[in-house]
């Protein structure tokens, strides 16, 4: 199973974006796709393909809830499918993560066992076997690195990176370095980053000069995304992929669209392949 | 953090059994007996001391009872075998379910095998002789 969390320290450079379309151009090559919402901000991958109805419900069973060991219901009742991509949504409750994690590994450490907060959902979802049902399984973290980040991290081993070209998005590249170095010393894993991508690209000759050093950093820029500020507004105002928003909701085809729509798909092969090589 | 593809965390799973292709370390609740265990944790020794206010004493359960899961506190770790040897696992957690007349977990079973090989080395070295060992 290929796994990624899009992740960038910067706030806003459109990781939900990118990981809702990634997840669509899977589904467009064939396979079956797990997208995972750990984000709570109202303006999320749930919000966004139309499965955040139950965030507010304190009795619905919720992903947390699985990671502490209390499940009110098997894992494939979290699931919901929207455009083919089946979506575990955030709950309201993973805002209080951390203390219900740390709550459980003291309790655990209280009986002698380890409990390791930061391991649990890859925990819960070999158990739900989720690597046998699906081909792609796809992380969306909080923006904020806490304890979900570090289980996003955790449990796919590799990154896609939203960079916005600009001195500020070459520092976020450079800060998420050293927090998942921290991260890699600390759970004892190996972070692969499979993709770094340029987003909001105006192509202006200051945001080439930071491509050029991302790449001679070593990172693998394989496309670059264009603004496109009215095609991925009209998502979040529709609710859909790019992919929907252009097929239903344009009365005619824009190229520039278009093509943002094959780097899409581009994009995604090209994570892929990477996965495929042999290590 | 590295360009490119690293291990696939979900990979060295079977399609039934979690638990088949994995051994662990060993545990310090396993084998209690071994007070020179730089792990043992306070709780083992102080056990009759302690005063739980539950009323019951879990630091006091045997190891199977007092976990949650059978994966609780252990780590998986990967461990190169021949078919031989492989083969003969399923016979010998069989021969230990008819012992107890109970189901007795693979991971159990590996886990004990590496404790016992710590308390008996004069075992492994007559296995170890006969693979080749100490001859000059
Ligand atoms: N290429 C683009 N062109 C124009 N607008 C974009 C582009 N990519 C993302 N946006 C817009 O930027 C905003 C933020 O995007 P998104 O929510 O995907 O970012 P995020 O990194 O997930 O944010 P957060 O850090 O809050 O989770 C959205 O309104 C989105 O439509
Ligand atoms: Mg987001």
């Amino acid at each position: 199973m290929l796994a990624y969390t899009v992740y960038s320290e910067a706030g806003g450079v459109g990781k939900t974006t990118l990981a809702a379309n990634l997840a669509k151009a899977e589904v467009r090559a064939g396979r079956d796709v797990l997208v995972i919402d750990l984000d709570t901000q109202e303006a999320s991958l749930s919000h966004l393909l139309d499965v955040a109805d139950r965030r507010n419900d304190s009795e619905a069973d919720s992903l947390l809830r699985h990671m502490i060991d209390r499940p009110r219901g098997p894992f494939e009742e979290l699931v919901r499918t929207s455009e083919g991509i089946d979506i575990v949504p955030a709950h309201n409750i993973l805002e209080y993560a951390s203390k219900h994690l740390r709550r459980r590994e003291e309790e655990a450490a209280d009986f002698g066992e380890t409990f390791n907060p930061n391991k649990q959902l890859l925990r819960v979802l070999r158990e739900a076997g989720v690597h046998e049902t699906y081909d792609t399984l796809i992380v969306d973290p909080p923006a904020t690195a806490d304890i979900k980040l570090h289980n996003a991290i955790h449990t796919t081993r590799h990154v896609v990176i939203p960079f916005e070209p600009s001195g500020k998005g070459y520092e976020s590249v450079q800060g998420l370095d050293q927090l998942v170095g921290g991260l890699e010393a600390n759970l004892d894993i190996e972070v692969g980053v499979l993709a770094v991508v340029p987003n909001r690209y105006k192509g202006m000759n200051d945001q080439d000069r930071f491509l050029e050093t991302l790449q001679e950093d070593g990172w693998d820029i394989p496309v670059t995304l264009r603004e496109r500020s009215s095609m991925l507004e009209g998502c979040w105002a529709e609710q859909c992929t790019a992919y929907r928003y252009v097929e239903e909701h344009r009365d005619r085809e824009r190229d520039h669209e278009l093509e943002t729509l094959e780097k899409l798909d581009e994009l995604a092969e090209h994570i892929r392949l990477q996965t495929e090589v042999p290590a | 953090m590295k360009q490119g593809s690293t291990d696939d965390p979900f990979a060295d799973d079977t399609a039934t059994d979690t638990d088949t292709e994995e051994t662990t370390v060993a545990d310090p609740e396993a084998t209690p007996s071994q007070d020179t265990t730089a792990g043992g944790t306070a709780e083992e020794s102080d056990a009759a001391d302690s005063d739980d206010e539950s009323g019951s004493e879990p630091g006091r359960l045997p190891y199977i009872y007092a976990r949650d899961t059978v994966k609780d506190g252990r780590q998986q770790r990967p461990i190169f075998l021949r078919d031989e040897v492989e083969d003969g696992i399923p016979e010998l957690v069989g021969e230990l379910e008819d012992r107890f007349g109970e189901n007795v977990y693979r991971t159990d079973v590996m886990e004990a095998a590496v404790a016992v090989a710590q308390e008996h080395p004069d075992l492994l070295e007559a296995k170890l002789g006969e693979w080749g060992y100490g001859w000059d």
